[in-house]
């Protein structure tokens, strides 16, 4: 009986080793592949060749995080001769693999969301380098559809919000108004910022962008009233009306208070200045991306086109090219950068 | 509350009780029991609600502690440089090989092997479902990454196997080891992936190893508990006469043990490539490509055709595999010793099946690079279902949601916040002498009703008591519906043989489509909060209260039924005096499994808006580790009481229908 049972193994082996032979005796058929993935450099003379050197780019999951890695995906390769791989990663995994090389950069971080990476990993000298600025610059706060806003006037600022909780009731808030929360890995105030301000709203996380969008799409066909924590840039401008609700500007109070008494904070959000971050050993390993990617710096329209393009299901790398084509004055600096250091 | 959980009337009202005869006498105990608890609830709810907070131990700085620990030595430490990291870059290096040789056999050539091994194991049709099957993902317009997901799958199985059985085979064989291992296994399925991703993205960095161990961890389970039953089961009759002739232990294992046991050994294959599809889309969230990343990226933009698109590939994926190794361990019982299969009139050798399949695989690999000449399923083929889904749920959304935000309302009303008012109202040590009642009831023993009490305090302990009495009403409620719906179902299809064909691969899908594809739509229709995340739990729980409650009743002897009817039963009679009644072990199995399945799916309530201890475990990701794993230590805490407590109320009662079956 048992013979039996061997014997089917064995054939079963054997299938699989012969099959594996004859595939693997091949290399990949031509033009079956996914097309022309690496671009390569060209034959342009100026371009050096790096080839060897590849360079991994963290890719968020967000459109304007796909913008930034592919715009410097096909300038790395195009003008500096570098491989480029792209790697679609969740936030909280990004400064480990930082830190131990297996991403060399990450061109798109909320300095919202990470003080305490930026501690651990960059102030202490974990691993990551600060890569500055990148040039676009975030904004939280609390918002509205447009519509409600056009209706009433009045709800575009905390003060006008007073007395009108009812209209933003749910189930789950019961008799409080409800403020809509995301994703956890973002810091919000919102709580706090009610309480001080005297708002009777009630804050329910919704966990997940993917279930706040959901909702708001919800909301937004029905023309229905919904308060809810976001920012911009993000996508869903694109397709939804927005209006961002005025609160108290920031004090030094409740720049103090973020730190050190989240319960007592009472202002609206501050910018986030979006920043790059680096694995501390890319400088040594490809001194010209380093230079690059220090250099690349664009504005929130320049990410907002590309973005755009990409939400609306163009290909990135595509997208990206088309802007790179379009805006040879915002990226040359950058490119030149490289070439010096190399 | 776990009274109420358990104990449904129906239970009360059973014939041939073991435990005393029905009649005042019962009754007028019942109304005691209901009236004391009714006392202890009122006096609790005056006492001081919760759990006192300096008793609170800080478990979370501790695992917080390791992380800084991992942060500032991962680049000079020994253990990172010559262990984790060459083992990282071997498992990923030898992951990329296998992916790069699956492509090189082109889209046709591999679907073609995987029909013809699975019709040469599995019998022609399963190697037309195959076929099919792989094709349809194809045409999704997803073939390199269903290659990618199906590499990981069939490593992370191979390894699963390699330790679990093994392993299964000692705990088997040493009843000792079977109950050291118990409680590791529950950690295993009922920790969520979530909590424990962030010490292994530290430990082996993003990509194919971290997804490789985090799928292993959860598809273990299956194969060691499996494998373990199987050797338990095998008589002691067939050991003992293997012994008298004289068999050394080994041959005993090889010979007797083994073989007897491989049924069961194969439905933990079975079970354990099923979880590992489980795991595709967490794979997603530390850098794995695959169809977990196609699912991660539609919904992240909001694109729930999309996601559709790629958890339908994941279902076929999972229902072909399912099909194939069933048919596969099935058909080999059915074979042994019966004749070769036959080809009309022709009788075939298994080793010509064999060499037919080997060399029509071989040839559709050249024909797929030579003939066809793609290596990846043309794009122009491919069909998108993402617009009319989408157009399908913006509509649902519009016209469905008035309804449906009437329901959230009073599940919220009548169910949740009373449920959780009462839970958090009364003082702890009142839900876990509850707990320990409950125990005590269905097992009068007393190391039970001790577990009970001190896993519920344990929630307290480490901090996490107003959290997770929040999830466990949750829990109750989705369980309670699951229980509701799953009955009347489970008995419709036991009595229509074309009920049961309609409901097999919706009930697959439930099971099998990650919950991440129908977040947006639950949303969509409930709003945000709890709520969705009960229906999200109820789809995916429904499946084994029905199939449970199907087979109960179908296993109900044909002579009892039609003894029944000729006294003169009507139908409604003998369901509810005889066949539920007998159906009664594997509907309570079903309830167990039910409950198990609730609580692996916490998770997702956090990501809609149901807060409790999923939502902990998911802001961890991000904010504090520690907390997110201690929160994923209460899931498990209350996973093993429930658990326990329903595992029993089956056994204790699984003596009743011998009884039943005499009245």
């Amino acid at each position: 009986m048992r013979e039996v049972r061997l014997g089917r193994w064995i054939r079963l082996g054997l299938l699989v080793a012969l099959v594996a032979l004859v595939a693997a005796a091949c290399s990949d058929v031509e033009g079956g592949s996914s097309g022309g993935g690496a671009t390569g450099p060209t034959a342009d003379t100026q371009v050096p060749d790096n080839r060897d050197v590849t360079i991994t780019i963290a890719v968020s999951p967000w459109d304007g995080s796909a913008a930034n890695a592919n715009v410097a995906k096909v300038l790395l390769e195009d003008e500096l001769g570098y491989t480029v791989e792209l790697v679609e990663i969740d936030e909280f995994a990004q400064f480990p693999a930082l830190a131990n090389g297996d991403l060399d950069a990450t061109l798109e971080v909320w300095p919202s969301g990470h003080g305490k990476d930026y501690k651990k990993y960059i102030e202490s000298g974990n691993g990551v380098v600060d890569g500055g600025e990148l040039g676009v610059v975030g904004q939280i706060g609390w918002w509205v559809p447009t519509y409600l806003v056009e209706e009433n006037p009045d709800l575009a600022t905390w003060e006008g919000l007073k007395g009108n909780e009812d209209l933003f009731r749910t189930a789950e808030s019961g008799d409080a108004g409800q403020i809509l929360d995301g994703d956890p890995s973002y810091v919000t105030f919102d709580q706090a910022i009610a309480d001080n301000l005297g708002l009777n709203f009630k804050v329910v996380y919704a966990g997940s962008e993917a279930a706040e969008l959901a909702a708001l799409d919800a909301a937004y066909q029905k023309q229905e009233p919904i308060l809810f924590y976001f920012w911009t840039p993000h996508w869903a401008h694109a397709q939804y009306d927005l209006t961002m609700i005025e609160l108290p500007e920031v004090t030094p109070e409740c720049e103090d208070a973020a730190v050190n008494d989240p319960d007592a904070y009472a202002c609206g959000y501050p910018e986030d200045v979006l920043y790059k971050a680096f694995h501390e050993g890319l400088q040594e390993k490809a001194p010209a991306a380093f230079a690059f990617l220090s250099a690349m710096r664009y504005t929130n329209e320049d990410q907002n086109s590309i973005a755009l393009e990409i939400h609306n299901g163009t290909d990135p790398v595509e997208a990206a090219r088309a802007w790179v084509e379009a805006n040879q004055d915002v990226w040359q600096p950058w490119v030149d950068a490289g070439l010096a250091a190399s | 509350m776990q009274e109420r959980l358990g104990g449904s009337p129906r239970a009360a009202a059973l014939p041939g009780r073991p435990v005393a005869a029905p009649g005042q006498h019962a009754w007028a105990r019942r109304a005691a029991w209901v009236l004391g608890l009714g006392a202890a609830v009122a006096l609790g709810l005056r006492l001081a609600g919760g759990f006192p907070e300096r008793w609170v131990v800080d478990l979370a700085r501790s695992f917080n502690a390791f992380q800084d620990w991992v942060i500032t030595n991962q680049r000079t430490h020994p253990v990172f440089r010559y262990g984790l990291v060459p083992l990282k870059d071997l498992v990923n290096g030898s992951f990329d090989a296998i992916v790069r040789l699956l492509s090189r056999m082109t889209w046709f050539g591999l679907i073609a092997t995987l029909s013809l091994i699975s019709g040469a194991a599995a019998g022609w049709r399963k190697g037309v479902l195959a076929a099919v099957g792989f094709g349809s993902m194809a045409l999704l317009g997803l073939w390199p990454e269903s290659v990618e997901t199906l590499a990981l799958m069939v490593m992370a199985v191979v390894a699963a196997l390699a330790v679990g059985i093994p392993l299964g085979i000692v705990a088997g064989r040493r009843p000792v080891v079977d109950r050291l291992l118990r409680p590791v296994l529950d950690g295993m399925q009922t920790i969520p992936a979530f909590s424990y991703l962030v010490p292994l993205v530290l430990l082996f960095s993003i990509g194919t190893t971290t997804a490789l161990i985090a799928t292993i961890v959860f598809a273990l389970p299956p194969a060691i508990r499996l494998t373990s039953l199987g050797v338990r089961l095998v008589s002691r009759g067939a050991i003992e006469v293997a012994e008298s002739f004289g068999s050394t232990r080994r041959q005993l294992l090889w010979k007797v043990q083994l073989p007897l046991a491989k049924p069961h050994i194969m439905l933990g294959v079975n079970q354990t490539i099923m979880m590992a599809l489980g795991m595709v889309v967490i794979a997603a969230s530390v850098g794995f490509r695959g169809l977990g990343r196609v699912v991660y990226n539609a919904l992240q933009r909001r694109d729930v055709g999309e996601a559709l698109a790629g958890g339908i590939a994941i279902v076929v994926l999972a229902v072909v595999l399912d099909r194939v190794t069933m048919g596969w361990s099935e058909r080999d019982r059915r074979q042994r010793g019966v004749g070769s299969p036959r080809l009309g009139r022709w009788t075939l050798s298994r080793r010509a099946v064999w060499a037919a399949a080997v060399a029509g695989a071989v040839l559709a690999v050249v024909v797929g690079r030579e003939v066809l000449r793609q290596q990846d399923f043309p794009t122009t083929w491919a069909l998108s279902i993402s617009e009319p889904v989408n157009r399908a749920v913006a509509w649902l959304t519009l016209h469905v949601s008035d309804v449906t935000e009437a329901m959230t309302g009073s599940m919220i009303r009548f169910g949740l916040d009373p449920l959780r008012d009462l839970l958090l109202g009364v003082p702890w040590w009142m839900v876990a002498g509850g707990a320990a009642l409950a125990a005590w009831k269905v097992s009068r023993r007393p190391g039970l009703p001790i577990l009970a009490f001190t896993c519920v305090a344990g929630v307290g302990l480490v901090g996490m008591w107003e959290i997770s009495m929040d999830t466990l009403s949750q829990v109750v409620v989705a369980v309670a519906s699951s229980v509701v719906l799953a009955i009347p179902i489970g008995v419709w299809s036991a009595w229509d043989d074309r009920v049961r064909r309609a409901l097999r691969p919706i009930l697959d899908a439930m099971q099998t489509m990650p919950q991440f594809v129908y977040l947006v739509p639950v949303v969509a229709l409930f709003g945000v909060g709890r709520v969705p995340g009960v229906i999200a739990a109820l789809v995916y729980a429904l499946p084994p209260g029905i199939r449970l409650t199907d087979t109960g009743i179908r296993q109900v002897p044909r002579e009892t039924v039609e003894a029944a009817l000729a006294f003169g039963s009507t139908r409604w009679q003998v369901l509810t005096k005889v066949q539920l009644p007998l159906a009664r072990p594997s509907i309570l199995l079903g309830v167990n499994q039910t409950v198990m399945m609730v609580l692996s799916v916490v998770i997702i309530a956090g990501l809609v808006g149901g807060g409790g201890l999923g939502y902990e475990v998911i802001q961890g990701l991000s904010h504090d580790p520690g907390r997110g794993m201690v929160a994923g230590i209460c899931i498990l805490l209350l996973a093993i009481v429930i658990d326990r407590i329903t595992q029993m109320m089956g056994r204790v009662r699984g003596a009743a229908p011998a009884a039943g079956a005499s009245v």
